[in-house]
């Protein structure tokens, strides 16, 4: 597959294409797909964007890049198989040829988090788009920036964790909380059990000076929000990113449109008082 | 004011269709009048086409790109240069908001190579249908400017032309013997004549004027969507009509080793419209759905971008099943408190 297009340079609907140079197996139901771009290029995201990922012949979907912007040369895609294109990337060897658009949206802003604290709270594959912004402040070089890190992980259950390897040096660090539990326990579970919210309460939040960055499926943002504001941390420093068909990436299929934004403008990435008040938003 | 006969209409398009395309209201076989190229029947002058000229520039079916069988990628934007005739008021206000809204953020290339290439002549009305009500939002029932050149019927048989761009005085310079001259202050005056006529002819039965502040304010309540979800049969026949509804859908099918991506027109009152891989469907319910269709355009678009997503065509109410549309709407919502 060639790199080359004809009169598509500033085209947005035309894919670049990109090589995956490695893939590995995450769970039963996710790989993470390691990309790089023929032509060599970065693809310069912020932590939180995503792309648009095409298999030729089958279609394309929105997939929020994984791997933090410090990592150059190539990026991460952590894939659910949960439909046409996914299933069909999930069949996909190594080396295998993709069109890879964006990245698109409003990603997470790590500079307004400087010399605050940092609450990371991710469910299931919701850890997938946080982790970027995770390795991004943990990474040595903008660790200075913040103070203290906290994220909790929760899975339905065991084998749903994500970054097996990855957890446990995160768990190893001196300079991050990270904790997690599972909705049901299995046996030789000896960690927390009960769902992410379960996390929240034993937590010592410095209320006015910590950033709470929330990912994970519809349902988990309504108790978590219950569960912050007992901790009083002010809606303004609440982030999420929320997810949505987002078909075009550019703001012109209009699937994505959440009231007033379209997410894959103004999201997917948004703080609560933007969507507050938005009925569909959560 | 340069004028022209009916007469001469035709051979004026025809001279302008040398080097280009030239399309107009026409009527087809199953009696629809639709945007046609003129050589495929007459021109009617009396009636707004079913769909305006977005079908023209937004294409219900479009090719985005091809990937050949060696993986080249080819994505050739439409560069047709075209006349687009008998634009009503509305429509060309219509073409303002997709111009708009095609270039905000990125730059959509097939859209902005068809409009790029294509001559605007409007149609002042006369004549307003019963579901018009483009004088309460100022988006007819004549345009002050957004056109290249505008007709005016001033006469059975003849028409008076304002000129709105140099492509416009370029259309009219090259068949110079086809037009006769009338004193600008006569000519004025006859315009203005049609246009008081014209105001007068509007209905007044519905406050949309009402139904628009309230929009813009938040202010309707969620009983006028449940009301309206009860009248809806969901068929999605207003947002084919409807000239600024701008949503597509992204298909790709093979056909000889050849792929082609392309996007169709799509409906925001399908269910399937918001639905996501995992099964979450965060419109659900049919009243949000319709619920968003109405704030998009009254509420939304207003405060993001200063325009009304309406032009007030009326189409979404003539050619809805159970006559409701944006008509049922403004009534429901000045209505139910």
């Amino acid at each position: 597959m060639q790199a080359t297009t004809l009169e598509t340079s500033t085209n947005i609907y035309v894919p670049q294409i990109a090589e995956m140079i490695s893939i590995v197996q995450c769970t039963a139901m996710e790989k993470l797909f390691r990309l790089r771009f023929l032509d060599g290029h970065d693809l310069g995201h912020q932590p939180g964007q995503f792309v648009e990922i095409s298999l030729f012949g089958v279609g394309e979907c929105p997939i929020s890049v994984t791997s933090s912007p410090t990592e150059r040369g190539y990026f991460d895609l952590c894939i659910r198989k949960t439909g046409k294109v996914t299933d069909a990337l999930h069949k996909l060897p190594v080396g295998s040829k993709v069109g890879i658009r964006g990245p698109f949206g409003r990603g997470f802003n790590p500079d307004e988090m400087k010399g605050q604290d940092i609450l990371f709270i991710g469910g299931g594959i919701g850890l997938v788009p946080m982790r970027s912004l995770i390795n991004y402040v943990i990474h040595p070089t903008y660790r200075p920036n913040y103070r203290n890190i906290t994220i909790l992980y929760g899975a339905k259950n065991p084998s749903e964790f994500l970054f097996p390897e990855e957890m446990e040096e995160w768990r190893n660090r001196k300079d991050i909380d990270f904790r997690i539990t599972v909705d049901k326990a299995v046996p030789g579970w000896q960690g927390n059990v009960g769902v992410i919210t379960t996390l929240i309460p034993p937590l010592q939040l410095d209320a006015l000076h910590t950033f709470c960055v929330i990912v994970g499926p519809p349902i988990m943002y309504k108790f978590v929000l219950i569960s912050l504001a007992d901790k009083n941390i002010p809606e303004d420093k609440i982030i999420m990113s929320l997810e949505r068909q987002m078909k075009c990436g550019v703001g012109k299929c209009g699937h994505c449109a959440i009231g007033e934004y379209y997410c894959c403008i103004d999201g997917p990435v948004f703080k609560y008082p933007e969507v507050k008040h938005i009925k569909e938003a959560l | 004011m340069k004028l022209i006969r009916k007469q001469n209409i035709l051979p004026w398009l025809q001279s302008l269709g040398q080097d280009r395309e030239v399309w107009a209201p026409i009527l087809n076989g199953n009696g629809d009048l639709l945007f046609q190229q003129i050589h495929e029947g007459p021109i009617c002058y009396d009636l707004k086409p079913m769909i305006s000229c977005r079908r023209i520039l937004f294409p219900q079916e479009e090719k985005l790109f091809e990937v050949q069988t060696d993986g080249t990628i080819i994505a050739k934007p439409d560069t047709t240069k075209r006349v687009l005739f008998g634009i009503r008021s509305c429509d060309a206000k219509a073409i303002v908001f997709t111009d708009m809204f095609f270039s905000k953020n990125f730059q959509d290339a097939y859209y902005e190579s068809r409009r790029k290439n294509a001559l605007l002549i409007t149609l002042s009305c006369h004549d307003p249908m019963p579901t018009c009500w483009c004088n309460t939002l100022g988006t007819g029932p004549f345009l002050d400017k957004d056109f290249d050149l505008q007709l005016y019927p001033v006469q059975e048989d003849a028409f008076l032309i304002a000129i709105g761009s140099d492509a416009g005085k370029s259309a009219l310079e090259a068949s110079a013997s086809l037009f006769e001259e009338m004193p600008d202050l006569q000519a004025k005056a006859r315009i203005e004549a049609l246009k008081d006529a014209t105001l007068l002819k509007f209905a007044k039965n519905i406050d949309f004027a009402q139904a628009l502040e309230l929009a813009k304010e938040r202010k309707i309540s969620p009983k006028v969507y449940d009301k309206y979800s009860e009248e809806c049969l969901a068929c999605g026949g207003c947002a084919f009509v409807c000239p600024t509804c701008t949503c597509f859908d992204v298909r790709e099918f093979t056909e000889t080793g050849i792929i082609t991506r392309c996007r169709q027109w799509e409906n925001c009152f399908f269910e399937g419209f918001t639905k996501e891989a995992s099964g979450h469907n965060p419109r659900r319910r049919f009243a949000d759905r319709i619920a968003r269709r109405f704030e998009h355009k009254l509420t939304f678009e207003p405060k993001n971008n200063h325009m009304v997503g309406c032009t007030g065509c009326g189409r979404c109410t003539i050619y809805c099943i159970t006559k409701i549309g944006m008509h049922r709407f403004a009534e429901l919502a000045t209505t139910i408190k």
